[in-house]
């Protein structure tokens, strides 16, 4: 009798738990920042939701910037779901190492914008998806995705426009984790003939404002995803040639060498 | 071949043996005995004629897909746009009747600008061909006897002993009084023969249309009761579809309601398939957009469109292990996504090699994908994000032709740290006049703050036919 009653209270911990669920064996997808996985155990988790927080459109890139390499990593082809047309250039996301291939865009009415989501994250097939929307999901919302991506193991990652102002991104968040990606100034580095310094290798501002079961975080990181230059140097200035300077304006060794007549 | 007609019998159609021993159709058969005493004869079976001509219907489908009938020996066939596929008109007559001639029909092949004068000019002679260059059928008309014309008996005798005995008797007649004579009919004929009327083919469907339809015993008007007569609907398609090697690409439900009004769902798939669970999932997903009211008494599932089931787009026979397992598109996903309510699009982006970038990528069908263009290629990076249309910005630099230092965006000022550029693209002169000579310089620059930007400038800064030198932002990286 009592051992029945510890079993039936143990199968509904377990319930609770959700640890029965199939997919329960998390995985992770790894940043490919060390930093970032160690302190997150590997990367984010897989069957889960990631919240982007965007502080201003120009930011756009960073957020992108520290998602896309994730994305590279997981299983299943990448939806990308937003309630206006996205303004994804093919081109950008082929040289970030993104695959056409398994990107599927989808446009939808703002108010469909969850429940297509919804349906993708649920369904059996493997799928990641991207979630651009301007509205903001609530904790219901979120919490039905939840148990959507908990079931299949999919991943889903919100990326949403919040600016600091008005959202700081300090309320309540059903998501695993939760992101605010601003980009940082990098060291430019300057090369011989150029006018402006070239842009060193991207840095970004990343804060882990929210992550259960851990504590928040804030690393400056660096993207050396390729190499410090992408092609030769001869190649490289070959394209940039400094504009023919008009006569009489400062090249270096003809001043000195005004300077030197004239004494 | 004889007929019962009037109470006696006549020939209605004759061998070339009987017609060259003086036979016609028409003769009474007691005439036609006693005129060659061992004739064979049979009795016509216009069921079996129905049949065969419904066979040689769905067989002409190969020279247009409008074939119709003009029972009970004649066949149309609306070669609009088709003659270039066979070699020009001529030779597209030549090859029916050769083809028909193959099958064992002698025949009489005529080809005008309208069916009405075709039927005529191939009902005015037996075993030849008739091709009428377009404009002209009035003047070949002409000479042909008024019984070319789809006529009653009674009309036709009397215009005989009237001594109209060709159409162009009848075309040069005043209209008025041949009307009050002779009914309207006549003047239809004759307007549809000359072209001065349109006169609709009933075009001929061949019946290879998979189609289900149920009556209910009681009309339904539940989802669950819909659901129950889509599962018991799907299989039984499923089962035609696997038997006959092809799969649906797309199925139309029709629920016919009560008061006689239908409710018409449709969805497709994006690969032909026979799957069961697949094609009622995609059903059942569209059960709300139902209005059933009163109730829904009778049901019909029609597959509108298929396709064998391992053709379409190439596979490669061996796919890498990672793709066909991990990243392979679902395409049942990918159905549910196109056939859901709410969802504007689904598509895949390619690259495009243009000179404006905005123009630089295409948005294709899921799955269409081809391995995308070489972009190492490319010396220079492209932004992840694109605006279709570039945000005017100020922007102050040093040199009318040089390296932005700052600008402005929205009344916020941007100082420009450092700049890679400029990447030099020219408009598509061969396309348009206003590209012709136009210049953009576009640097990669990042602001202090280390936002990563895309800015352009229209021309050179040195030459106004390149450009106005506005400035503006175009991407972020």
């Amino acid at each position: 009798m009592t051992t029945d009653a510890v079993a039936r209270l143990r199968e509904q911990v377990r319930r609770l738990e959700r640890r029965s669920l199939p997919h329960s064996h998390t995985d992770t997808l790894p940043t490919g920042h060390s930093a970032v996985d160690d302190h997150l155990g590997g990367g984010l988790k897989t069957g889960s939701l990631h919240d982007f927080l965007i502080s201003d459109p120009l930011e756009t890139g960073a957020s992108l910037a520290m998602l896309l390499p994730i994305l590279k990593e997981g299983r299943g082809p990448v939806f990308w779901i937003s309630d206006t047309s996205a303004e994804l250039n093919a081109c950008g996301l082929h040289q970030s190492g993104v695959s056409l291939e398994y990107l599927v865009c989808i446009e939808t009415d703002p108010a469909n914008l969850l429940s297509v989501a919804e349906d993708i994250l649920r369904g059996p097939e493997r799928a990641l998806a991207v979630i651009a929307g301007r509205h903001v999901p609530t904790l219901k919302e979120i919490r039905r995705l939840n148990l959507a991506v908990e079931a299949s193991g999919n991943t889903g990652f919100f990326l949403r426009s919040a600016p600091l102002a008005q959202a700081p991104g300090k309320d309540p968040c059903a998501c695993a984790t939760r992101w605010r990606v601003v980009s940082h100034p990098s060291s430019p580095k300057t090369l011989p003939g150029l006018a402006m310094p070239r842009p060193g290798s991207r840095r970004l501002s990343a804060a882990l404002l929210r992550v259960r079961g851990g504590r928040p975080a804030h690393w400056i990181l660096d993207c050396t995803d390729h190499a410090p230059l992408s092609r030769s140097l001869d190649a490289l200035l070959a394209h940039r040639a400094p504009p023919a300077l008009p006569p009489g304006r400062l090249p270096d060794r003809q001043a000195a060498r005004c300077a030197r007549a004239g004494t | 071949m004889h007929a019962l007609a009037h109470n006696r019998h006549t020939v209605t159609g004759v061998s070339p043996a009987a017609l060259a021993a003086g036979l016609t159709p028409g003769l009474p058969l007691a005439q036609a005995r006693s005129l060659v005493p061992d004739l064979l004869t049979a009795e016509e079976d216009a069921e079996a004629q129905r049949a065969a001509l419904t066979d040689l219907c769905s067989w002409l489908i190969w020279l247009s897909p409008l074939p119709a009938f003009d029972v009970p020996d004649g066949l149309y066939s609306d070669t609009t746009g088709c003659a270039h596929l066979y070699g020009g008109e001529a030779a597209m007559l030549d090859l029916v009747r050769e083809r028909l001639q193959a099958r064992g029909h002698s025949c009489s092949v005529a080809l005008s600008d309208t069916a009405a004068a075709s039927r005529a000019l191939a009902r005015s002679g037996i075993d030849r061909i008739c091709l009428v260059p377009p404009g002209q059928q009035k003047q070949a008309l002409h000479p042909l006897p008024c019984s070319a014309l789809p006529l009653p008996e009674k009309t036709l005798s009397s215009l005989t002993r009237l001594g109209l005995t060709t159409i162009s008797d009848l075309a040069d007649l005043p209209r008025a009084p041949l009307a009050k004579r002779f009914g309207a009919q006549l003047l239809t004929c004759l307007d549809e023969a000359l072209g001065r009327q349109a006169s609709p083919l009933s075009v001929f469907q061949p019946a290879d249309r998979i189609s289900l339809t149920r009556s209910l015993v009681e009309p339904i008007s539940t989802p669950d009761a819909i659901a129950t007569v889509i599962a018991a609907l799907v299989p039984v398609v499923c089962e035609k579809l696997t038997a006959r090697g092809e799969g649906a690409r797309q199925l139309d439900f029709l629920c016919v309601r009560v008061d006689g009004s239908i409710q018409a769902i449709r969805v497709g798939t994006s690969d032909p398939t026979a799957d069961v669970t697949r094609l009622m999932r995609l059903l059942g997903d569209q059960i709300p957009q139902i209005a059933p009211e009163f109730g829904i008494e009778t049901v019909t599932l029609t597959v509108s469109a298929n396709e064998p089931l391992e053709a379409g787009p190439e596979r490669s026979v061996l796919p890498d292990a990672v793709a066909s397992s991990e990243r392979a598109l679902p395409a049942t996903l990918i159905d549910r996504l196109l056939n859901r309510p709410g969802v504007v699009s689904v598509h895949q982006l390619a690259p495009r090699f243009t000179a404006w970038p905005e123009d630089g990528q295409s948005r294709i069908s899921p799955d269409d994908v081809a391995e995308p263009a070489d972009a190492s290629q490319m010396l220079w990076a492209r932004p992840n994000i694109l605006f279709d249309l570039p945000v005017r910005v100020q922007v102050t630099a040093l040199l009318p032709d040089g390296a932005p230092r700052q600008f402005v965006l929205k009344r916020q000022t941007h100082r420009i740290a450092a700049a890679d550029g400029p990447e030099r693209l020219l408009g598509e002169w061969w396309q348009t006049a206003e590209s012709y000579g136009a210049i953009r310089d576009y640097w990669q620059v990042e602001t202090t703050t280390g936002l990563r930007l895309w800015l352009f400038r229209k021309g050179d800064g040195a030459h106004d036919w390149s450009g106005s030198g506005a400035w503006f932002l175009q991407g972020i990286f």
